[in-house]
């Protein structure tokens, strides 16, 4: 169990953190960048020293402002994987797995050991002896990953841990490392600007923006019950990520996700692709409409959420293929008399449909 | 490791600049390589190689040779011993005065080395405070190999302390903050992550001041005289064998140039510049 509660002034606003975090569990920080969220790593690891609070890390009191109390960074319990990971440039891949133990003092028959059997638990025994400039991504992320767990921490911290991957391999990257993170008994805690990221490796989410903890809550409250515009901005996206299966000239695609068939049109479209959609662009009809728009879907309305503050806008959470949530206003929902279970259709244009790599 | 861009494609892709350019640097060039080469060919084509192996062979040369690489190497490990902390110090925090400490650190560098010789000679002679205790105790640093070594490190330790330092600045800081939050402390640090990273920056710091340390005269004639076998280096070997026996002065200046040649020649293929 993690507690943390403390504020550190920045320039350009202060942080303040009060969070729990269970063991064995991913708490995922989203945020814009400059958010604060690497300030938040950067205290629990004891690398900077917040104003005051309290941090507390199962039986271990890594910080106590009351009782002026710090314990140094290097006594911590703590692994932290860096968003560029600053593996050791002049020591080898081994070296650098190892580097922790050594420091520790630990027999050279355990360092090596231990070492060999991180690398093996992380595929990449084979990659002992390259120094860090002959690795790709991927493989940064892994030993940086190895370097961090050889020690056995209480918790774990990630910074952005995909962002210095390349496109092509992330999706890859991410699959493998939400394996090794699913199946870690410490408490991970992952920093992200990515709603989808969030949203992939999170038990609990927790919304940051000016370096508040604006909301914390699992994947489908923050999606649902947003309480604030931020939130409702960056969860509140509809996601669908799949394959085009045809296009024409004109860009218009077709892309086919585990869900349904959308229609997108872009000029820079990949085979594999993410799309958003707005929750604002969708419109709803009682009946099968006959417009101009691309894609039309009917399903039942599952979940009727009225939008903070005053509930004059409405989240409808849709059981169509693929699901969907729109916004529309609470003037709407009274007109066309919805309710919760009734059979509807949800329509959006193509150009609604934004498409990212 | 990081991508090099080249600075001055753009200044080389204008032809007709180019040209004025290019008869403008040759000029340059040409001058200057006669102030420097000149000399230097002059000195080599003086003295035949067998009369400049006879001549190192006699007992003056000899005595001033090894004189000369034991208090430069003496002093080039004092430096080190000594820059290194300071370096650091210089390099990791902020403190009062330490602006005065960096000039005073680096005044040697601008001093003439005489008037270095002549307050090393008031510090530590026998008229000073410093020099009438050492006296009581029997002990007189003037004029001994031990003034010559410290003539040397007056002179050489900035060259040793600046790079030091430029090197440690140069680490980034989160090899640093990594290394703490694998759970290494900071000593173990210095010597597992600061040192190794800093290495080609300490290495050629201290050939420098080796090399300046090699070349010293003024501080040295001042501080600690001319005798040989005990003072007499081989930058005043050869300044005393030119008032008697040029060729002996000759032949003294060939090997120092040979060596700072070597010196410098290895520094800039191995350590400045690897690779290129």
């Amino acid at each position: 169990m993690l507690i943390a509660e403390f504020s550190k002034q920045l320039i350009p606003f202060q942080v303040d953190v009060s969070l729990t975090a269970k063991a064995g569990s991913t708490f995922v920080l989203v945020g814009e960048s400059g958010a604060g969220k690497t300030t938040i790593l950067n205290v629990l690891s004891g690398l900077l020293l917040p104003d005051r609070g309290r941090i507390q890390l199962e039986d271990l009191d890594l910080f106590d402002s009351e009782r002026g109390t710090a314990m140094p960074a290097n006594e911590r319990p703590i692994g932290y994987v860096f968003q560029d990971y600053v593996l050791f440039p002049h020591l080898s891949v081994f070296e650098n797995v190892a580097f922790g133990l050594r420091a520790q003092g630990l027999a050279e028959t355990q360092v090596r050991r231990q070492t060999h059997e991180m690398l093996n638990q992380l595929g990449i025994e084979d990659l002992v002896s390259r120094k860090p400039d002959r690795l790709s991504g991927g493989q940064r992320q892994r030993v940086a990953l190895a370097r961090a767990l050889v020690l056995k921490p209480r918790l774990l911290l990630l910074d952005e841990p995909l962002s210095a991957i390349d496109l092509q391999t992330r999706r890859e990257v991410r699959t493998e490392l939400r394996r090794i993170l699913a199946n870690l008994p410490c408490i991970t805690l992952l920093v992200t600007h990515s709603p989808f990221e969030a949203m992939v490796f999170g038990n609990q989410v927790g919304v940051v923006d000016q370096g508040k903890l604006i909301q914390v809550g699992d994947r489908e409250e923050l999606l649902r019950r947003p309480r604030s515009r931020y939130v409702a901005e960056i969860m509140g996206v509809n996601l669908f990520q799949g394959r085009v299966s045809s296009r024409d000239a004109t860009g218009l695609a077709e892309v086919q996700t585990p869900t349904g068939v959308v229609h997108t049109i872009s000029e820079d479209i990949r085979d594999e692709t993410f799309m958003t959609v707005d929750p604002r662009e969708i419109t709803l009809h009682l009946l099968q409409p006959s417009g101009t728009a691309q894609n039309v879907f009917a399903g039942p309305i599952l979940e009727l959420v009225p939008e903070p503050p005053q509930g004059e806008r409405v989240r409808v959470v849709l059981g169509t293929h693929p699901p969907l949530v729109a916004e529309i206003t609470a003037h709407s929902v009274h007109t066309l008399g919805l309710q919760e279970g009734m059979s509807v259709f949800a329509s959006f244009k193509a150009t609604a449909a934004k498409c990212y790599n | 490791m990081s991508q090099t861009t080249d600075t001055f494609a753009l200044f080389r892709s204008n032809r007709k600049g180019m040209e004025i350019w290019k008869v403008g640097a040759g000029f340059a060039l040409i001058l200057l390589l006669v102030l420097l080469g000149f000399p230097l060919l002059s000195l080599l084509f003086r003295v035949s190689p067998v009369e400049l192996l006879a001549r190192l062979q006699t007992p003056v040369v000899m005595s001033a040779l090894r004189l000369s690489l034991i208090t430069s190497v003496s002093s080039a490990i004092v430096v080190i011993i000594l820059g290194l902390p300071v370096a650091l110090l210089l390099a990791s925090s902020k403190f009062p005065g330490k602006r005065v400490l960096e000039v005073v650190i680096n005044l040697p560098m601008v001093l003439p080395p005489t008037v270095a010789g002549l307050g090393l000679l008031l510090a530590f002679g026998r008229s000073s405070v410093l020099g009438s205790v050492l006296s009581v105790a029997g002990i007189s640093i003037p004029f001994t190999t031990f003034a010559v070594v410290l003539a040397q490190t007056f002179v050489a330790a900035p060259f040793f302390i600046n790079t030091a330092r430029a090197g440690f600045e140069s680490i980034e800081p989160r090899y640093l903050q990594a290394a703490a939050t694998l759970r290494a402390s900071p000593g173990y640090t210095f010597f597992h992550v600061v040192l190794p990273l800093s290495l080609h920056s300490l290495v050629a710091g201290a050939a420098m001041s080796w090399a300046r340390a090699l070349g010293e005269f003024g501080a040295t004639i001042t501080f600690a005289g001319n005798m040989p076998g005990r003072t007499q280096t081989m930058p005043l070997a050869v300044y005393i064998a030119l008032q008697t026996d040029v060729k002996s002065a000759v032949a003294l200046s060939v090997i120092l140039l040979a060596v700072s040649f070597g010196l410098l020649f290895v520094l800039r293929s191995v350590v400045v510049n690897p690779g290129k």
